[in-house]
């Protein structure tokens, strides 16, 4: 439909090309991140819907100030940096207006009626899969009890698998609290999973 | 079964600030082998390490999650209506972003400045985010109008009936998102 | 009475004289002047009527219109034995029209365009333009405008916008064929409009003759206003109204150069004229219905149920964007239009009003919405009908 189709343009190129208003370019860079930038928002904020309003945004002002872009610095980082931001004052404002307990209850009806997007589990025996979707279940309610601080290092480094370094600018700390903050997460989550981890620990 | 003994205990504690290190292979070669050494004597350290493996590991497995069929024909209807060729040049947001990246840019080098540029960074923003109201719009006033295909589309159609006038048409729609106001129904 | 009558006799007279003399040769005036006392004679009540007529349109009113008063009039009018008035044509109206498309002479002025929208808006261009109906409009105010440039001609739509140095270039959507001529004659024919010779104004000091065109149905209002000059057939002063007769724009020149001292060249219709920068074609592909454009879209559209009367569908565009693919619907009642843009919207999103003052008319189905954009002037309760009877198209 449009010139870019399968070629392998550099981000730098597409934003060059972006900054000049090709909004074909822009569709390009969407194209390439939104499903990075909606796995980590959705898991950063309860509400899926709300998720994928904030990705949008995230996208929109993106568009804004593309511009203000230096094409030097990392496209990833300067997106996730948008969407963080928009998380951290996405919770600011729904911590005024909404219970804990309400956001608990909408997360399991988004949990059933999303699971069909998941992307499927290879291993095909029942038992696994039985305790794949507990474990599953069991993840997303530790990751949500997790402070947001901590919560986006793991989500950035282990899910995301971003290095230190980006992940130091887009929370905007310095290194060393990046590893606390992700020792500290990793320790958090290693022991709300414990039980269920015990009949996996062969594999190391 | 090794004895448990205070000095074991603290010599624990210290090494499981490193273990989450450990397993990402950020660890200097001594810090490394010091830790390697200290697991070969410690169960409990050991059960450890594999425990938080396999939590990272779940994370890796965890489902990904992508958008919905209807989100990139909203978005381009967002995009639409905004114009960027005004904003981030001169809004204060704007150019404070500009300077965002110019201290991405600076964290990849030495530590000291990149420290001291990112408090002072933060609290520009903390300070930002505390005076801004509390539901800032995409766009809230626009100099110039955007001029998507469906103007000049609507332009030219007019353009080609003998009893309109393109003139008034280009103003008109072009007006429209100058004012902020919808056009009046007469 | 009978010396008023004679009075505005005379002064038709002249008028007609002075307009038989420029329609021919000046050297043959005396005999044509003969048979022009009979032509008069003929149409003398007509005239008069429609002279009645013309006043009151003529008489400058500031919107919205007083509507009943016009409306009255015609009424009288009628009733004063012109009911044939509204069905004879005036093929010297039909003339000018189509001279109108293509003038004697290339030309230069300012031009000085007025809108009703947003409490009255006034832009100012330079203009020029050639014997085969090419614009070049060079935009100097409001400063949102100032820079930009719109070319338009027969079949012919590009805008250099001068913020992002950026031409944007329209293709004709059906044939190369200029289809304004075949518009003028085909809507009179069909006995959708009625153009007649109004009279006379002074219009940057040439005497021109107003050509008024208006739906045939006295219920429907609306009109659009032409003083054209009679000798060059450049259009001086072009003025619309919408069905509640209350003006919408106009656009009147000035200062105008004709011939050679015009300085008119044939790249100033060029789009080359507008640099190397970058260019943009906005595909539009036209459909004779809405069915056909349809079946090009991801999406179901809608339509009005209800139309004002007298609106038809004139066209169906599928707008292909790099991105998305929408559709424009054009309505019109031969001299009033209006259009609907649609895409498909996600189903959670809010309709975005502020951004850029275009109200959206969210309709939702099921999976999505339907983003309709109305664009046009309808007085209220029509534009309200049009909005609450959106279905979508089988």
């Amino acid at each position: 439909m449009f010139a870019l189709g399968n070629a392998m343009v550099a981000d730098t190129a597409l934003v060059q090309r972006a900054q000049a208003n090709d909004r074909a370019a822009f569709n390009e860079i969407v194209l390439r991140y939104k499903s990075k930038v909606y796995n980590f928002i959705h898991r950063m904020i309860p509400s899926m819907q709300d998720a994928e309003d904030l990705t949008q945004e995230t996208f929109v002002r993106a568009y804004l100030s593309i511009r203000s872009f230096q094409s030097r610095a990392s496209l990833n980082t300067w997106l996730f940096r948008i969407a963080t931001n928009l998380c951290i004052d996405y919770g600011r404002r729904t911590k005024k207006t909404q219970g804990l307990v309400t956001s608990l209850s909408q997360d399991a009806e988004d949990d059933d009626s999303e699971s069909q997007r998941d992307i499927p589990d290879t291993d095909y025996d029942p038992q696994r899969l039985l305790l794949n979707k507990e474990l599953g279940a069991q993840l997303e309610r530790a990751l949500r009890d997790l402070p947001e601080k901590l919560r986006t290092v793991v989500l950035l480094f282990d899910v995301e698998g971003l290095p230190y370094d980006e992940i130091a600018v887009i929370a905007g700390c310095p290194l060393g609290t990046v590893k606390s903050r992700l020792f500290n997460a990793r320790a958090a989550l290693r022991e709300k999973l414990g039980p269920y981890l015990s009949g996996r620990s062969n594999d190391s | 079964m090794i004895p448990f003994n205070k000095n074991r205990k603290s010599e624990c504690e210290a090494f499981r600030a490193l273990l989450s290190e450990y397993i990402d292979n950020t660890l200097s070669a001594h810090e490394a082998w010091e830790v390697e050494k200290h697991l070969t004597d410690c169960d409990a350290c050991t059960t450890e390490v594999r425990m938080i493996k396999a939590t990272v590991q779940l994370l890796h497995n965890a489902p990904r999650r992508d958008t919905s069929d209807t989100f990139m024909a909203s978005l381009h209807a967002r995009l639409d209506t905004v114009d960027p060729t005004i904003a981030g040049e001169q809004s204060l947001l704007g150019r404070l972003r500009s300077w965002f990246s110019i201290g991405m840019n600076s964290f990849a080098g030495g530590r000291g400045p990149a420290l001291s540029l990112g408090v002072a960074v933060c609290a520009l923003a903390l300070l930002l985010i505390a005076n801004r109201p509390a539901e800032p719009p995409i766009v809230a006033t626009q100099p110039a109008p955007a001029v998507s295909d469906t103007v000049h589309i609507s332009i030219a159609a007019s353009a080609g009936s003998p009893f309109s006038d393109p003139a008034a048409d280009n103003l008109e729609l072009r007006a429209a998102g100058h004012s902020g106001r919808a056009p009046s129904s007469l | 009475m009978i010396s008023i009558w004679s009075r505005q006799l005379q002064r038709h007279w002249q008028s007609f004289s002075r307009a038989g003399i420029h329609l021919v040769d000046r050297r043959q005036a005396a005999p044509v002047k003969t048979g022009l006392v009979l032509a008069a004679s003929a149409v003398l009540a007509c005239t008069l009527a429609s002279n009645a007529l013309g006043q009151v349109m003529q008489s400058p009113h500031k919107f919205p219109g007083r509507a009943p008063i016009v409306r009255q009039n015609r009424g009288q009018a009628r009733a004063a034995g012109g009911q044939q008035m509204g069905r004879r044509a005036d093929p010297e109206a039909i003339a000018l029209l189509r001279q109108m498309l293509r003038p004697a002479v290339e030309y230069a002025a300012e031009e000085m365009t007025w809108i009703a929208q947003g409490g009255g808006t006034t832009s100012h261009q330079t203009v020029k333009g050639d014997t085969k109906g090419n614009v070049l409009r060079r935009y100097t105010s409001p400063p949102f405008l100032a820079g930009d440039v719109m070319l338009t001609g027969p079949n012919k739509y590009v805008y250099y916008r001068a913020s992002t140095k950026t031409v944007t270039v329209v293709p004709p959507a059906g044939g190369a064929e200029d289809e304004r001529d075949k518009t003028i004659v085909l809507q009179i024919k069909q006995r959708n409009l009625i153009a007649r010779r109004t009279g006379n104004e002074t219009v940057a000091g040439i005497n021109a003759t107003i050509v008024l065109v208006t739906p045939v149905n006295p219920q429907q209002g609306g009109y659009a206003k032409f003083w054209i000059d009679p000798v060059t057939h450049i259009k001086l002063k072009i003025e619309i109204a919408n069905a509640a007769n209350a003006k919408i724009s106009t656009s009147e020149l000035s200062n105008i150069v004709t011939g050679p001292a015009a300085n008119v060249l044939p790249r100033d219709f060029m789009p080359g004229q507008f640099g190397a920068g970058p260019r943009k074609e906005v595909q539009r592909q036209r459909t004779d219905t809405i069915q056909d454009a349809a079946n090009q879209l991801s999406f179901r559209p809608v339509e009005p149920a209800s139309l004002p009367m007298g609106f038809r569908l004139d066209g169906a565009y599928v707008l292909k964007g790099p991105i998305r693919v929408g559709l424009l619907l054009r309505y019109t009642d031969g001299v009033s239009f209006f259009t609907l843009t649609e895409h498909q919207v996600g189903k959670r999103q809010r309709p975005a009003v502020a951004a850029n003052g275009v109200p959206h008319w969210f309709y939702p189905t099921g999976e999505y919405q339907v983003d309709v954009v109305y664009r046009g002037h309808l007085p209220a309760e029509q534009e309200k009908l049009v909005h609450e009877s959106l279905k979508e198209v089988k």
